[in-house]
């Protein structure tokens, strides 16, 4: 006899199992969530709230962003629940001529799929965002990026979710996952068995572990993303901002590996957001060093230099505390979303490293709609995880 | 006395009044982490140092969880406000 | 300086107890560097003003501004560097500290690790405690005794640890009134000796009783306090309003160990140490290899304490790095060893004593090989009873219910001034009739804390505190000649002298004064009971000073005989700089 039950289990309480959670009981679903620790404990509770559409790839994975984009405009009213999504705008600042050249072909794809998406000149990026250096050469901007907080985010899924009926479990660890007759029969967790058809991997970067329970190789690796938090200013940063050559980086890892510049070694990127409470938010580093999420000093150094650089007005403000989280990197960029081959009741939902925040509502609809009727509304086999099984 | 619970700020920083405390722990945090997380006491100035104790006593007093499994939010670097230049300067 | 530098041992933080690892380990050739965010050395020690308790080698009856210069010094002659207004922001591996100072930062490799970073004052919830007036007793003592300004005119002191009452003191001594000192306990948290001299100053101390708020407009104007049940809950119709200015806050202090949390290594809880602490064995070493802590980061007790577990810390970081052999530095860690133990001892050391023991048990038996053996306690007699915290805590109370097999505390420890009871069953109390026939000395220690300098200021061999130090002084009447030099050399202000033998209705009563400005010779004052209630008229027919006092005075007052067993103070009305 099982301890508890469900018809859909929930592994994860980050963004993406909180939002996954609640799509389903809006959907009337008899849900449980089960967290290891805390709503947001991990990735989503280490990270930054960007809402950013110009980060993602065209195709596919933009069009999943402008979906999200358009739950986000009334999630906190949806949900109950101030979630802090703010439509600031966004630029992607670019410092040289090589990458004014990429992004300006990367930005007129992306508004082919859709994205309002302008290129500006260096004067009227520095009108828009003034902490920005003088030498840079421009920025893309989209009046339709922004910014969430992600631990309200997480926690107001949950918040709606509860008031829908769903049933929550923190710190409750999965030990195992049962099958019978060759489908997902019971998760067994170290609170008792939960007697359940369907089994969701929301786990993030600890989806492998999971999957390894019903006997799947599942591609997620933890990447190291560093943050600074500064003391809390009057407004200076008025949207978000990334660099270009965060972009760069992020679809072509191999340039870590040629260049000898000691930050680009650990992926260190701009990133710049300002809370509501007046923290800025400077991000961040790519490192693969397994499950270790401590701060280095080097990690703090590059970082700052690199930020500083383009950010000088920056410099004399106080960094009050860093922190790092573990982003679930796959391989190709995609998160893998859906059923898998060979075991039914068995859906993923995660390995969407840095846009877990951003695609987090769309990914908990889709999965929602999935389950319901079978397909989504955007067509999941993009995410499958035999397309990994397929390379190898 | 709910009134003077609505009244006390545990987190000066970020002016969290105990009866927010208390509604986190309600809603499922078990840790000073758990409490930051929900009301964001302990993301101010002085990062917790004057109000974990405070909270850590309520999770207790609340929870009935031993002081001594009442772990201190996670430190990290800096441990005191430094200017973001100096962090970046030196050591190459 | 934009260079990664290194050196052998880094110290974090320059008080007693870094500076007295950085000592040891400096004497032993290793080099050393001590960081300290704060501009000036020292610590908390050079707000410590009053006379240190202890014995000869804890330099006992000094004060601690003077330990402070001392160790400085002893610094500076073994080779110490070290740098201020620098912070340690971060520690990384492998050992690896981030420093910053000023608009530069760079990194310092180190071969060991001695984190010294000391404690930080307990805070307590209760509305109105964020007006401005309310502040931490140690915030209000740096005020005082660093910067010379006056927190407030009226203050309200919370807590009855020694911290409350020497702050009480001081808070006196700089002309500020303390209209009462507030204990949630049922019975005072820190030495009687120090109680006493604020009770006959005439603050009272209440027992059973917390704030129950702090109003004003805009800062504070007044509190009211209440009294608390046997469980700890306020009894309603007990409120109490008192009119001050500012609220001294003295609940407790909790180790600072940010950087050991990062670092990761292990901790253990001991609510009488302050809460988590790192566990360490006998040698101060961490679970992590390299890395040993001292003083208040490892539990709260106070500066001689710290200053012997630096010089333990100091020794065996040292001796880790090899610049010393073992041999020797286990006799130079045994003799620090012994004294620690004698600081450690008496009902108000003995729970300290086992909280550590625990402590290094917990190390032992988790990472010590076999053989090894705790040694930071003897293992002497004491078994029993638990001392009270030195610090009482005012906060609600999770951990704090009266254990039932706990005595009702009484005498001084509930009045804050020796009985009758106690005086008379005092070793340092004379007879009556030693009393009439001449000058003697009166000893109104009635605690054993550990301290014994009087036995050494009596030229004539009358006192005696033999070992353990916390043995209380036994007077032989006989052999005192009545001179009083022990007067001013008790740093709990607890000893007189008393001349009954004069003809007529007056006898002679000395007593230890450090109030400005001091009274003069033929003045006529009115004369304080050990509650600091006038009762009488007295004239003051001495005032003695001396060098070899360091500032305290030495009061001759003529009072009719029969008060001159219940006079101990005069009154300060008149006396206070306005």
């Amino acid at each position: 006899m099982s301890d508890f039950q469900a018809e859909i289990t929930v592994i994860g309480g980050g963004v993406i199992g909180s939002s996954v959670a609640y799509h389903l009981a809006k959907d009337k679903r008899d849900v449980l969530l089960v967290e290891r620790g805390d709503i947001a404990s991990g990735t989503s509770g280490a990270c930054d709230g960007y809402v950013i559409l110009q980060s993602k790839s065209p195709g596919i994975h933009l069009q999943m962003a402008l979906e999200s984009v358009k739950i986000f405009k009334n999630l906190s009213s949806e949900l109950g629940y101030e979630v802090d999504y703010r439509n600031r705008g966004g630029h992607m600042v670019i410092e040289t001529q090589e990458q004014l050249e990429i992004m300006k072909k990367i930005s007129s794809k992306q508004r082919a799929d859709g994205l309002d998406v302008e290129l500006l000149g260096p004067e009227e990026t520095r009108k828009r965002e003034p902490v920005l250096a003088k030498h840079i050469a421009g920025s893309t901007y989209s009046p339709m990026d922004g910014q969430v907080h992600p631990m309200k985010l997480a926690l107001g899924f949950i918040a709606g979710a509860k008031r829908l009926g769903a049933r929550v479990m923190l710190e409750t660890a999965v030990t195992g996952i049962r099958m019978k007759q060759g489908r997902v029969h019971e998760v067994i967790t170290d609170k008792g068995t939960i007697r359940t058809d369907t089994v969701v991997c929301a786990a993030g970067v600890y989806s492998p572990h999971i999957g390894r329970m019903v006997g799947l190789d599942i591609p997620i690796k933890p990447r190291r993303g560093q943050i600074i938090v500064s003391e809390p200013v009057p407004r200076m940063v008025n949207g978000v901002m990334l660099c270009a050559r965060y972009l760069a980086i992020k679809y072509n890892p191999e340039m870590v590996a040629k260049s000898d510049d000691p930050g680009l070694k650990i992926g260190v990127g701009f990133g710049l957001e300002q809370t509501e409470e007046g923290n800025i938010l400077i991000s961040n580093t790519r490192e693969f060093v397994g499950y270790d999420s401590r701060n280095t000093l080097e990690g703090i150094k590059y970082m700052l230099k690199y930020v500083l650089r383009l950010a000088p007005a920056l410099r004399g403000i106080c960094a009050v505390r860093s922190f790092a989280g573990l982003r679930p990197y796959t391989p190709d960029g995609l998160p893998i979303l859906g059923p898998v081959p060979g075991v039914p009741g068995f859906i993923m939902a995660a390995g969407h490293e840095g846009d877990g925040i951003a695609l987090s509502p769309i990914t908990g609809k889709l999965i929602a709609e999935y389950l319901r009727f079978g397909e989504a509304s955007i067509p999941l086999h993009h995410f499958k995880l035999e397309r990994f099984s397929k390379v190898a | 006395m709910a009134s003077s619970k609505e009244s006390v700020i545990i987190c000066r920083c970020r002016e969290v009044t105990e009866q927010e405390v208390l509604d986190a722990i309600e809603d499922g945090a078990t840790t000073i982490t758990g409490v930051k997380r929900r009301t964001h006491a302990g993301m101010g100035l002085c990062q917790g140092k004057g109000c974990s104790r405070l909270v850590a006593r309520l999770i207790s007093q609340k929870t009935g969880k031993p002081l001594k499994d009442v772990l201190p939010a996670t430190v990290r670097p800096p441990v005191r406000p430094v200017k973001l230049s100096a962090l970046a300067e030196g050591d190459d | 300086m934009s260079f990664k530098e290194s050196v052998d041992i880094a110290v974090i933080g320059a008080g007693p107890a870094g500076l007295a690892a950085a000592i040891e380990a400096a004497k032993a050739k290793a080099r050393v560097v001590v960081f300290d965010e704060n501009l000036s050395p020292g610590g908390q020690l050079f707000k410590q003003i009053h006379k240190f308790f202890g014995s000869r080698e804890h330099l006992a009856g000094t004060r601690g501004y003077r330990i402070g210069e001392m160790l400085l010094k002893e610094a500076s002659e073994a080779g110490v560097e070290i740098r201020l207004g620098t912070v340690v922001y971060g520690v990384f591996e492998p050992l690896t500290l981030g420093l910053v100072n000023g608009d530069k930062s760079w990194a310092c490799s180190a071969r060991a690790i001695v984190v010294a970073t000391g404690a930080m004052e307990n805070t307590m919830a209760f509305p109105g405690w964020t007006l401005p007036g309310v502040m931490g007793a140690g915030a209000a003592q740096t005020m005082v005794n660093i910067h010379r300004v006056l927190p407030g005119r009226k203050v309200l002191m919370v807590g009855s640890g020694n911290v409350g009452l020497i702050v009480t003191y001081q808070l006196l001594q700089a002309g500020a009134e303390v209209a009462a000192i507030v204990e949630a306990a049922d019975k005072i948290g820190g030495y009687g000796v120090h109680a006493s001299k604020v009770r006959r100053a005439g603050v009272p101390i209440l027992l059973s009783h917390t704030v129950k708020e702090a109003y004003g407009n805009g800062q504070v104007e007044g509190a009211t306090v209440v009294k608390l049940d046997r469980q700890w809950h306020p009894i309603p119709g007990t409120e109490r309003s008192f009119d001050v200015d500012t609220i001294c806050v003295a609940v407790g202090l909790s180790p600072l160990a940010e950087l050991l949390w990062m670092m990761g290594v292990e901790f253990t809880w001991d609510g009488r140490l302050g809460g988590h602490v790192p566990l360490h064995d006998e040698d101060m070493r961490t679970t992590m290899e390299g890395v040993y802590v001292a003083g208040d980061v490892t539990g709260i007790e106070e500066a001689s304490s710290a200053m012997e577990e630096g010089r333990l810390a100091g020794i065996a970081a040292a001796e880790h790095l090899g610049y010393l052999d073992p041999a020797e530095a286990l006799r130079r860690k045994e003799a620090v060893r012994a004294r620690l133990d004698a600081l450690r001892s008496g009902p108000f050391g003995q729970a300290r004593k086992e909280a550590k023991l625990r402590l290094v048990e917990e190390f032992r038996r988790k990472y010590a090989g076999a053989g090894e053996k705790a040694t930071v306690s003897a293992a002497g007699g004491a078994g029993g009873a638990t001392g009270a915290a030195p610090e009482a805590s005012n906060a609600a109370p999770a951990s704090k219910v009266a254990s039932p097999q706990e005595p009702e505390a009484r005498g001084v420890a509930r009045t804050g001034y020796p009985s009758p009871e106690e005086l008379s069953a005092s070793p340092g109390v004379p007879s009556m009739e030693r009393l009439k026939k001449g000058k003697v000395a009166v000893i109104e220690c009635v605690q054993e804390i550990p301290c014994n300098p009087c036995e050494e200021a009596c030229p004539h061999g009358a006192i005696k505190v033999g070992t353990p130090i916390t043995n209380l002084p036994a007077l032989d009447a006989e052999k005192c000649v009545g001179c009083g030099l022990c007067i001013p050399k008790c740093p709990g202000l607890a000893i007189f002298t008393v001349d009954l033998s004069l003809p007529g209705e007056e006898a002679l009563v000395e007593l230890p004064w450090e109030y400005l400005p001091l009274p003069e010779k033929g003045q006529l004052v009115q004369v304080l009971n050990r509650e600091g209630i006038p009762v009488g008229r007295g004239r003051v027919t001495a005032v003695r000073k001396s060098p070899k006092f360091d500032k305290t005075v030495v009061l001759q007052v003529r009072v009719p005989k029969e008060l001159a067993m219940e006079v101990r103070a005069i009154s300060r009305d008149g006396q206070r700089p306005s």
